[in-house]
């Protein structure tokens, strides 16, 4: 038998001993089955178990209740341990010299006294005791072996396994096991690295190299092709990480992409090498909203403020702390008194929302006051709101931005989305249309759509969104779980491999967003409508509810519905003028007939 | 309007404000009519069982109320904060939550099944 093989056959059996429940045993009666498994032939221990090799060759098995020279491994083993062979290139050759140790009793005595030594799952401690104890004697095998071989275990155990050693059970377990770690890794990895803010590169840029990646980048932004301006950015911040303005609208396309997490990461980055930014610090709060991340949310957007050249003044350093515990003194007294007569969850409630509400919102609507005409005061006001949840002064809040900056796309989208939140879906989606309108390639109006049919339980509506969605940025992965969510809600179970595969093309042809559907809704509508439409028509929408037109696309879209009306008022004045007219002209010609006649 | 959620530490508060809200609508009406059962959340910030804010949603009478509820509820669920969130918004499949411990149930396992993430509306981004 040659070295590599015995060491082999060696490792294999001593990873088949805890395995095989021979742990515990003690040093005796492992030797035994130690020996008497390696007198077999070595293909005999693959895959069987403990009773199967105590076959016919017991003889020698019952002879060796004390550990002996006998056998051939024990021999080899004395014959390394004294120094008769060395392991050198994998051969073994006899040496000269000799020790006087008999390695096996002295290993013998020495766990004797220490029978536990194998109950150690971890064979390796076993050869670093093993090691240990031996240290004194001069056993070149013994060092040897435990230098070659302690860091292979791990791989060779792999390889035996592979084999089928343990048997199929366990290759299996060990396969879908990795499968399970490496998922986790790489996904905790990613998760770890956004939600520290770290910024995630893709891999394969094109745009690394090209002259100048910004220039492109702004380029690609306005042209709306955000995916592609992402790349194009992201090598400009490789090439020049201070680039404020670049990670700046690196921050914007991500989040009008619907990707928060790495939003963030470009804003934190863009924040560090312009720290005072106010579209920055307004984009950080935004983004947080968005993660319910409220105290940062907050933070961000008191920062907004301090640095606010016109309303700094209002602030003070260290007054964001004191936030929230400001009035809170002074009203902890009347709490007190009237908490005795009333329910103290109910105030304690109060409580929260009236701090909130006075001592953050009051500290920005003496900002509004300040200059009315701002609609950026008003755009984090909303936000704000949206924050503590009080949706109907968000809802203001925005409309009053509106009407000062009516062709901002975001603010549409923030204000479809408080409306959504607070669910007023149909409005939302009137909302998310103007937004839009001013941007096509808005990938998070188009997500924040599907939503919104979603929410109203119109699952089939909101799976032609999302896929719209995913067409243009097949990276958000919140629109694939809820795209996945709306497949099985609706029962078209049949595309949810699709799904789970990403496979954009079947999706896009079974779930088409037809331009018709698109176009019908708001062509009409050259300039954006005033603000009053949204609510006056607002009782056409549970119409189509009742009416459960599930199979009629166009009708469903309260937008055609009003267009609609439109067009039956008109058609029915035209059809009222013709009649009039047609009978006088009837009139006319019966009399030009008569007369011709005549 | 009192919002019972305010006063709450936690991300999944507003969630659940969003679903207080949608049981009026009449796709939270089709909801009720579909479960019909009475879940108990106990949402807690970090770790399961320590500071929990609980959660009734009566999928029955159409209400989302914090505080224990009093009589039986159909079954109860643990979750830390972030694991309702990733539950709810379909990030987490509620089986893989299970195995991974990182959902408790209590009740009945029927009741149980029913608990997926369609039921819950999903919150839009500003």
């Amino acid at each position: 038998m040659n070295a590599p093989f015995l060491i082999a056959e060696f490792r294999t059996l001593l990873w088949r001993m805890p395995c095989s429940g021979i742990q515990g045993r003690n040093t005796q009666e492992l030797m035994e089955t130690l020996t008497a498994r390696f007198g077999y032939h070595p293909n005999a221990f693959k895959g069987r178990t403990n009773s199967e090799t105590h076959r016919p060759r017991s003889e020698k098995a019952n002879t060796l209740h004390h550990p002996t020279e006998n056998s051939k491994f024990l021999q080899f083993v004395s014959k390394m341990s004294r120094g008769e062979l060395i392991v050198d290139d994998n051969q073994i050759k006899p040496a000269s010299g000799s020790l006087s140790t008999d390695w096996a009793e002295e290993y013998q005595a020495q766990h004797n006294a220490n029978p536990d030594a194998w109950a150690n799952d971890n064979t390796q401690t076993w050869v670093k005791e093993f090691t240990h104890e031996h240290q004194d004697v001069e056993d070149q095998w013994v060092n040897e072996f435990s230098r070659l071989q302690v860091d292979d275990w791990a791989d060779e155990f792999g390889k035996q396994v592979g084999e089928g050693v343990l048997g199929d059970s366990s290759e299996n377990w060990a396969d879908s096991y990795d499968g399970f770690l490496g998922e986790q890794l790489a996904a905790s990895k990613h998760q770890s690295d956004s939600s520290r803010g770290v910024y995630v590169f893709s891999d394969l840029n094109p745009y690394i190299g090209l002259e100048n990646p910004f220039k492109e980048g702004q380029e690609l932004f306005r042209k709306g092709l955000l995916s592609e301006a992402v790349l194009a950015l992201e090598a400009e911040v490789m090439n020049n990480p201070n680039n404020a303005e670049a990670w700046r609208l690196l921050g914007i396309t991500h989040a009008e992409n619907d990707d928060d997490q790495q939003a963030i990461a470009s804003m934190l980055r863009a924040q560090e090498a312009d720290p005072m930014n106010l579209e920055v610090l307004l984009a950080l709060g935004v983004s947080h909203t968005n993660e319910l991340e409220q105290e940062a949310a907050l933070k961000y957007l008191h920062g907004w403020l301090q640095n606010h050249p016109k309303y700094g003044s209002l602030t003070s350093p260290g007054q964001m702390e004191s936030l929230y515990y400001a009035d809170v003194s002074f009203f902890s007294l009347l709490v007190l008194l009237l908490s005795t007569y009333f329910s103290l969850h109910l105030f304690q409630a109060l409580l929260m929302s009236t701090s909130l509400s006075l001592n953050v919102a009051r500290l920005f609507n003496e900002a509004a006051q300040m200059s009315p005409e701002d609609a950026d005061i008003h755009i984090v006001l909303g936000v704000l709101y949206n924050l503590s949840r009080e949706y109907d002064k968000a809802i203001a809040s925005f409309k009053t931005a509106l009407k000062l900056k009516p062709r901002d796309y975001s603010l549409w989208n923030k204000l479809g989305a408080t409306q959504a939140n607070s669910v007023q879906s149909a409005d939302a989606i009137l909302a998310y249309q103007q937004a839009l309108d001013l941007k096509p390639n808005y990938v998070r109006a188009w997500a924040n759509m599907g939503i919104s049919y979603a929410n109203q339980g119109l699952y089939e509506d909101s799976i032609r969104y999302y896929v719209k969605a995913l067409t243009m940025n097949p990276k958000a992965d919140n629109a694939w779980q809820y795209l996945r969510i709306s497949l099985s809600s609706a029962s078209r179970n049949d595309m949810l491999e699709a799904c789970d595969s990403r496979n954009l093309d079947v999706l896009q042809r079974e779930f088409p967003l037809s331009e018709q559907q698109c176009l019908t809704c708001h062509n009409y509508l050259e300039t954006p409508p005033s603000l009053l439409h949204f609510d006056s028509f607002q009782w056409l929408l549970p119409l189509h509810v009742r009416c459960n037109l599930e199979g009629f696309g166009p009708l469903k879209d309260p937008s055609v519905r009003k267009f609609g009306s439109y067009i039956i008022l008109v058609l029915s004045l035209i059809m009222l003028q013709m009649y009039m007219v047609g009978f006088s002209e009837f009139s006319l010609l019966a009399r030009v007939h008569s007369i011709y006649m005549e | 309007m009192a919002d019972q959620t305010s006063g709450s530490v936690l991300k999944s508060a507003a969630l659940l404000e969003q679903m207080r809200l949608h049981m009026a609508t009449d796709a939270g009406k089709e909801l009720i009519k579909k479960v019909g059962l009475v879940y108990q959340l106990n949402i807690a910030p970090k770790r399961i069982g320590h500071d929990e804010e609980i959660y009734v949603v009566d999928l029955k009478k159409g209400a989302v109320t914090k505080g224990p509820y009093e009589g039986k509820t159909d079954a109860t669920f643990s979750f830390k904060d972030a694991d309702f969130l990733a539950v709810a918004t379909g990030k987490m499949n509620p089986q893989m939550a299970f195995i991974r411990g990182a959902m408790k149930i209590k009740g009945s396992l029927s009741a149980a099944q029913k608990f997926t993430p369609d039921i819950f509306p999903k919150p839009s981004k500003l």
